[in-house]
């Protein structure tokens, strides 16, 4: 008891700051969710409480649950019972969980980088508008949040023994109870341990050391929706193709409705060009909107700079170049140059320059990447693994809400927070000295 | 002080700001609200804001001065004025049916496909298997906004003009059995409510 007594102080000497960033953020959103939102009015929270009570009522008419698997309900229905108040019950399920994130923020960017950077990062996420959103909202989306931000502060650390691959697999199998999405970080953690793990075997051993609690935390789950539901999954991809896709044809409308009960081979067979044309503009257009707003309406978006989020690319990518530690030699500036005309030839003849620019900074930066991989520190190089992997599955949708990609967005604050906290300051310095260089030369 | 210090704190502030905002619009409006993205800081700086929640509680007050309210089905696209008066909801989105539809057309979901009556059911409360199920509802609720999740969506956006009509309870082309209760415009948007008197 002493010792714990103990650590808890030092905890708290250690990490006053970001406590007290924490502290602001939970107070000052329960004054604006306890004092200004004062009537249940979110859809998609009475939505998942009446499903929630179906379910402990015995669910007798096993209708789908649309969109999400069965922990939201069951939370928001459990909590409110016990609360007698739905309403007060979803306030403070998004207050606490949005706290959460805000909390662990620091300690996965301190996993990856100084305490300066992470305490940046922190503060970005503590004034990020849709994180604000999120817990003031009784929705579905901050509790999966908070167990994905847990489990990526286990995946992130630096010394790892087995009990950190257990839970990582325990929290993402957690968070899969309430968004399928978690499982995108478990696929890029696994593929991040097969190929980068040093030691192979040791790899192997790792990957069954998250899989496995994966698979027996969402074992209960799976069962239910195998039993009541009929299938193991309950994920309804073709409905949203019919009410998200951008590209459509009348045909595809009228054959998609016969299959929207069907899985995602089925819409993809249907007509595999047109699936195509929409999921890479969902990949490389719609999605990456989301997080720097390439259009002009800027509300909705996780950009550093929200009031001009195209800005925010910025820093993110200055960052980059400095975690690879970037030296543009002659040789790199001419793969990167031919990379860049390579893209635009590929993109003039297979693309649609005004959809897929993207690719025209994305590719030449893989490039940079690729080359420079073994100078990213393994931590940071999972968390670009999971930005990539996460949109390249999430993207067979158009995510319609920014704060759909939060589970990968720390990447970006921490690459900015990077930026300005080392490199902008080693560029200040080698400015100074190429002038003080060029002043000396003057003189002499 | 450092240059990037002040860069971060000029990033910060502006986020703060942002967010502010943001959440400042999410619950209040301008009383004298316009299209203008820019209305809640007019109406922040001339202290005329009100809830966005009020709307919402007139409503359901109005709906529960009905007796019988908890008999009886609200046809809206929301679930908040069903919860609140332990009705029952026949959910639309308002977008279901065909072009060629009347009014009453779309109430008795005529020509609505498989997937906008399963999606109804599923949504509606209490959620139901019955998807040609003949539910009239009683009351209907529409609101509508001029902000467009997709200002370049394609093919799909439906011409749904007979809809439309129900944005302004005064138009003559409105049929006879809607009788509108309660209507509330504001800028980017407004709600209707209309008593249903339409025999199965």
């Amino acid at each position: 008891m002493q010792n714990l007594k103990i650590s808890i102080a030092q905890f708290k000497n250690e990490n006053k700051l970001p406590i007290i960033v924490t502290a602001i953020f939970f107070f000052t959103f329960f004054y604006v969710s306890f004092f200004h939102h004062l009537t249940f009015t979110e859809s998609d929270g009475i939505y998942y409480f009446l499903t929630g009570e179906r379910i402990l009522n015995g669910y007798e008419d096993n209708l789908g649950i649309i969109g999400a698997p069965i922990g939201g309900p069951l939370l928001h229905a459990s909590f409110g019972n016990i609360l007698d108040d739905p309403f007060i019950a979803g306030k403070i399920i998004s207050l606490l969980s949005c706290t959460g994130v805000v909390f662990t923020s620091f300690f996965i960017t301190k996993n990856l980088f100084s305490k300066k950077v992470a305490l940046i990062t922190q503060l970005f996420f503590a004034v990020n508008p849709k994180i604000a959103h999120l817990s003031i909202m009784v929705l579905n989306e901050a509790a999966p949040l908070f167990f994905i931000f847990v489990s990526l502060y286990f995946a992130t650390k630096k010394q790892k023994t087995i009990a950190t691959f257990v839970l990582v697999g325990i929290f993402l199998g957690i968070a899969s109870y309430f968004r399928y999405q978690s499982i995108f970080i478990l696929i890029a953690f696994l593929i991040y341990l097969l190929i980068f793990e040093r030691e192979r075997i040791f790899g192997l051993r790792n990957f069954c050391f998250t899989l496995f609690p994966f698979l027996a935390t969402i074992s209960p789950l799976l069962i239910f929706n195998y039993l009541i539901l009929g299938k193991f999954s309950t994920l309804s991809t073709n409905f949203y193709f019919l009410d998200l896709f951008k590209f459509q044809t009348e045909t595809w409308r009228q054959n998609m409705v016969n299959i929207v009960d069907e899985g995602i081979f089925s819409a993809f067979f249907l007509d595999p060009s047109l699936f195509l044309k929409n999921y890479f503009y969902n990949l490389l257009f719609h999605n990456p909107d989301h997080l720097f707003k390439f259009s002009i309406d800027v509300y909705d978006t996780l950009s550093i700079i929200p009031l001009f989020p195209i800005l925010g690319i910025l820093p993110a990518i200055g960052g980059f170049l400095y975690i690879t530690k970037t030296n543009f030699n002659k040789k790199q500036i001419y793969i990167l140059i031919s990379t860049f005309f390579i893209t635009f030839l590929l993109i003039g003849l297979f693309g649609n320059l005004e959809y897929h620019f993207l690719l025209l900074v994305i590719l030449p930066l893989s490039v940079i990447g690729i080359i420079n991989i073994h100078k990213i520190p393994n931590n940071v190089l999972f968390l670009i693994i999971s930005c990539v992997i996460f949109l390249i599955f999430i993207s067979i949708l158009p995510v319609y809400r920014s704060f759909h990609l939060l589970p990968i967005w720390l990447i970006l604050p921490a690459l900015s927070s990077l930026f300005f906290i080392e490199a902008v300051p080693m560029i200040q310095t080698r400015i100074r000295q190429f002038l003080h260089r060029g002043g000396s030369n003057n003189e002499i | 002080m450092k240059f990037n210090l002040i860069v971060i704190a000029l990033f910060l502030l502006v986020s703060i700001s942002f967010t502010f905002m943001l959440t400042l619009s999410t619950f209040y409006q301008n009383e004298d609200s316009t299209d203008s993205k820019f209305s809640i800081l007019d109406g922040l700086l001339s202290g005329e804001l009100k809830s966005s929640e009020e709307e919402t509680r007139k409503i359901i007050q109005l709906l529960k001065q009905d007796e019988n309210i908890e008999e009886k089905f609200i046809m809206a696209s929301g679930k908040s004025f069903t919860y609140h008066t332990n009705s029952k909801l026949i959910h639309s989105t308002f977008t279901e049916g065909s072009s060629d539809d009347t009014v009453e057309d779309f109430i008795r979901k005529k020509t609505w496909s498989y997937y906008e009556l399963y999606m109804s059911a599923n949504n509606s409360i209490p959620p139901h298997n019955d998807l040609y199920v003949n539910q009239i509802p009683n009351y209907l609720i529409y609101s509508y906004t001029n902000f467009s999740d997709d200002p370049n969506t394609t093919w799909y956006k439906y011409d749904n003009s007979y809809i439309k009509i129900l944005e302004n309870p005064e138009d003559p082309n409105i049929p006879k059995f809607l009788n509108p209760i309660y209507s509330s415009a504001f800028g980017n948007g407004g709600i209707v409510v209309y008593e249903v008197n339409l025999q199965d």
